[in-house]
């Protein structure tokens, strides 16, 4: 196999074409012009930017025999034997196979004997943050003061391994992410030699794709010049590199703005089965969120922290506007961490669609100031109402609560007893209420019902399906009520989601904030058998019902202790 | 197995071929997808493909003495490097590739080593093959398998030519279970998701024993709202299966449950064949109370790979799941 890869063909030979990294490499030709050559220097910085061929450079160009302005030539028998590794004065280490104290050993012994033919010894030694800590500390001598012409170059992608006692000892040089704009146009340059047709899009994908790694971008390169020979096209790189159409971001984040769980999954399923890589999606979508959060800030999507085209820029720019900025904030971040976990989990599929759902779901997390802002909105509603009404709003407020939390009672008998006795005094309320309903505003909420039901169909079918089988007995300004057939309506109903979603839909065809009190007439409402039950009755029926707990039963048998006293849970329960 | 006999995966065999074609192999590939869809097999292939004695059209023949040493694992130029108990250390890179790779082939062609899984290598074995991944000896050509290609270091990705291995679509293994088990379209497609698109994984779900453990296990799931947390955890443990295999069961009803809650059609369901049954667990369910659920057994799977007591997480699973709530 002749064949060699780009990433190696087209190391540079000289440091004129190393792509990105200006400021090490103007420095670098400078020291070597002005014979300022440092006996250690450490090369640092992401994979593929540079720092191994820099390294082999500075070999180079400093036994050049006719040197040009610090650059090598070459030409000479020096660059030449140094280019076909034949010399033994360039040592070039592997500290990653390398890299115990017996080899820093050895090392020390080859560097006390002077150069052969070279000018200088130079020992380059990759991926240095390998070395043992002992080996480190063996060398720490040598590199501080080695003989006269030795050059120690170290490179590593990962300086924070390296003691400070070494790093303080060497000329340090941080290598750069080479920006997008370079490595395209280094691709552009390779294209043409190597004659392959290939458009600047096309180029500017890959660059991309890269993430500021040229040697990322090279392998990419060649893997779609492998796939598709002399020409390539766009869509042959999408292919390569496993892109998404930025459709699917569009569709998404769309499905999520109207809270459209089916939609988003539905885009969802139709990825997984086109096989794409779930992972490297999630790293682009990342992407496309950054992007939503930064044309909302900077309010201009043409500006250049994007690099966006036209078309794309219009979309980017519509979609932000979908959501308030510390809502896109907000999903921006959720979307981040989701990446981090899906890069770790088996089952990113699974992982994925929970974060859609979670999304999509009715409450998303909302920050602070929304709440603020609402609350103040409110305040200011109540300030403009008429007093009595502001006053029975409020009560009947903790009456709708106080009811649909009683039939949970049924289930949970321990936690009942403070609800129930809030719920006493209330319940005249609702009484009271049920005189002042002006029947004027219930025919217009009765004319507008069906249109409300579907209304709330289109969000959810299921409790327009609920809300078909319930009656409407009372309507007043911002609150109705509604009779249950059954508790099986009444459960399905008073779930705080659908609830929510019900009141969303009453504020939206109602015109104002309108809440739901919901009533059963089948099961004989509870809180009115309840509440006269007389204390000590009561905790005689609490004493029977927490015997039969099994929980109860087993902890009596086990220890065998008896009941003393029952003290209830508090309300909000369970979070104490 | 040589190419032509491989089935699905066409992006990455014609990928493969092209390279072969116009004589451009890489000298480093990573093969990375999801288990059991053929990285393995076609890594072999290659092998084959890059020593075979009489190749046509690019494809090793399948049947001379080179390509049927290759597949059983004696030919000398052929090795496949895989753990030494947890990880790939060290000292087998060393032994077998660092000590060999500067040599010839024995038989002339091509040396493969083929690294499987490479997310096992642990990180001293993954740097020390830094230096060789970028620049090996003439006609060394290294494979690198994983399920998981982000466990790697950037440094080995960055010098290794991607290959993406894919899941077969839902629909079309779908189809082929249908016509393969001559089962309904229902338990087709259920057995499609729950594989995750892997054929192999797809039949094994269809044997009886799968199937009685399933029925199991979304048995103890529709009564976890009844019974007390403990007794569920204790009928789960008694179950004697694998316990990732009954997590991922209760996995899928939680998430079947949740998508129906939040307004998804049957089309998007795993369990399509207990679709009543879903549907009644439903309307006792709320959207956030079921997110919370389907985040605590997807956490459990994962806590499942490290070394975890699997009572106690199967007790604080149920507890978690009949109280929701309090776990925040």
């Amino acid at each position: 196999m002749s064949y060699i890869v780009m990433a190696r063909k087209w190391r540079p030979r000289s440091f004129e074409s190393v792509v990105g990294q200006d400021h090490i490499v103007r420095t670098l030709k400078n020291a070597i012009h002005a014979n300022r050559i440092s006996h250690a220097y450490l090369f640092t910085g992401p994979r593929g930017v540079g720092k191994t061929t820099t390294a082999r450079l500075v070999a180079k160009a400093v036994n050049c025999l006719s040197p040009e302005v610090g650059e090598p030539c070459n030409h000479c028998v020096r660059c030449e034997e140094i280019q076909g590794s034949t010399t033994t004065d360039v040592i070039e280490i592997d500290a990653a196979s390398n890299g115990l104290v017996d080899d820093a050993r050895e090392l020390r012994e080859k560097v006390r004997y002077a150069p052969v033919a070279c000018r200088y010894k130079v020992i380059i030694i990759d991926e240095v943050h390998m070395m043992s800590n002992a080996a480190f500390n063996a060398m720490l001598k040598t590199l501080e003061e080695p003989p006269a012409h030795t050059v120690f170059i170290l490179a590593t992608t990962e300086s924070h391994k390296v003691p400070a006692t070494i790093i303080s000892r060497c000329q340090r040089y941080d290598f750069r992410r080479i920006p997008e704009t370079e490595i395209t146009e280094r691709l552009a340059v390779m294209a043409a030699a190597e004659s392959i047709e290939i458009n600047e899009e096309a180029l500017h994908v890959i660059a991309r794709g890269a993430e500021g790694s040229l040697r990322d971008a090279q392998s990419l390169f060649d893997q779609i010049i492998s796939f598709s020979g002399n020409s390539i096209k766009t869509s042959d790189v999408v292919t390569v590199l496993g892109l998404v159409d930025t459709q699917i971001f569009i569709d998404l984040v769309e499905a999520i703005a109207t809270q459209d769980a089916s939609r988003a999954l539905r885009v969802l399923d139709q990825l997984v089965n086109n096989g794409a890589d779930l992972r490297l999606f999630m790293k682009d979508w990342v992407e496309y969120w950054r992007q939503l959060v930064i044309v909302r800030v900077v309010s201009n999507p043409q500006d250049e922290l994007l690099h966006l085209s036209g078309q794309v820029a219009e979309m980017v720019d519509r979609q932000a506007k979908l959501f308030p900025l510390d809502e896109l904030i907000n999903l921006a971040k959720m979307a981040a961490l989701t990446d981090d976990e899906l890069r770790r989990t088996q089952h990113p599929r699974f992982l994925l669609e929970l974060f859609l759902l979670q999304l999509c779901s009715a409450n998303r997390v909302v920050s602070l100031e929304t709440l603020w802002r609402e609350l103040q909105a409110m305040e200011e509603r109540i300030v403009t109402l008429p007093e009595n009404v502001a006053v029975s709003g409020a009560q009947v407020n903790t009456t709708s609560t106080a009811v649909s939390e009683a039939p949970e009672s049924i289930v949970k008998p321990v936690e009942t007893e403070p609800t129930v006795s809030q719920a006493g005094e209330p319940a005249l309320v609702v009484d009271t209420l049920e005189e002042v309903v002006t029947t004027g505003y219930l025919d217009t909420v009765r004319e507008n019902w069906t249109h409300i039901i579907d209304a709330v169909g289109q969000k959810n079918r299921r409790v327009q399906a609920l809300l078909r089988d319930v009656t409407l007995t009372g309507a007043e300004e911002g609150l109705i009520e509604l009779a249950c057939l059954s508790t099986y309506h009444l459960t399905g109903l008073e779930k705080d989601d659908v609830r929510k979603l019900i009141e969303s839909v009453l504020a939206a065809e109602l015109g104002r904030r309108t809440r739901v009190q919901l009533t059963c007439e089948a099961a004989e409402t509870p809180t009115d058998a309840e509440t006269q039950i007389a204390p000590e009755d009561r905790k005689k029926e609490f004493d029977e019902i927490s015997r039969k707990e099994p929980l109860v039963k087993k902890t009596l048998e086990m220890f065998g202790g008896q009941i003393v006293d029952i003290i209830p849970k508090h309300p909000s329960g369970g979070n104490k | 197995m040589p190419f032509h006999n491989i089935r699905g995966q066409q992006h990455a065999l014609e990928y493969l071929r092209r390279s072969l074609q116009n004589q451009r192999i890489a000298h480093a590939f990573l093969f990375t997808g999801p288990e059991g869809v053929g990285k393995r097999t076609t890594a072999l292939a290659l092998a084959q493909a890059l020593n075979c004695q009489e190749t046509e059209n690019q494809d090793a023949c399948g049947l001379c003495n080179t390509c049927r040493r290759i597949e059983k694992g004696v030919h000398p130029d052929v090795h496949e490097i895989v753990p030494d108990g947890q990880s790939i250390k060290i000292e087998q890179i060393r032994d077998s590739i660092h000590r060999e790779a500067m040599l010839k082939p024995l038989e002339g062609k091509n040396k493969i080593y083929l690294l499987d899984p490479a997310d096992a290598l642990t990180l001293e074995a993954a740097n020390s093959l830094l230096k060789l991944l970028e620049e090996p000896p003439a006609k060394v050509v290294l494979i690198l398998i994983t399920t998981q290609p982000f466990a790697l270091l950037t440094t080995i990705r960055s010098r290794c030519q991607e290959i993406r291995f894919q899941a077969v679509a839902r629909q079309v293994l779908a189809q082929w279970l249908e016509a393969r088990l001559s089962c309904t379209q229902a338990q087709a497609v259920t057995l499609a998701m729950l594989s995750g698109g892997r054929p192999a994984e797809a039949l094994r779900l269809a044997d009886e024993e799968q199937k009685a453990l399933r029925a199991q296990v979304l048995q103890i799931a529709q009564k976890t709202k009844e019974l007390e947390w403990e007794v569920c955890a204790q009928q789960v443990g008694e179950l004697r299966a694998e316990l990732p295999e009954i997590l991922m069961f209760l996995l899928t009803w939680y998430r079947d449950l949740l998508v129906l809650v939040q307004g998804g059609e049957k089309a998007l369901i795993i369990n399509q064949d207990y679709w009543e049954a879903l549907q009644q667990a439903a309307v006792r369910e709320t959207a956030e109370g079921l997110q919370e659920k389907y985040r605590s057994v997807l956490q459990a799977v994962e806590q499942l790979k490290r070394n975890i007591n699997v009572q106690l997480l199967l007790e604080n699973l149920f507890s978690r799941l009949a109280n929701p709530l309090q776990a925040i």
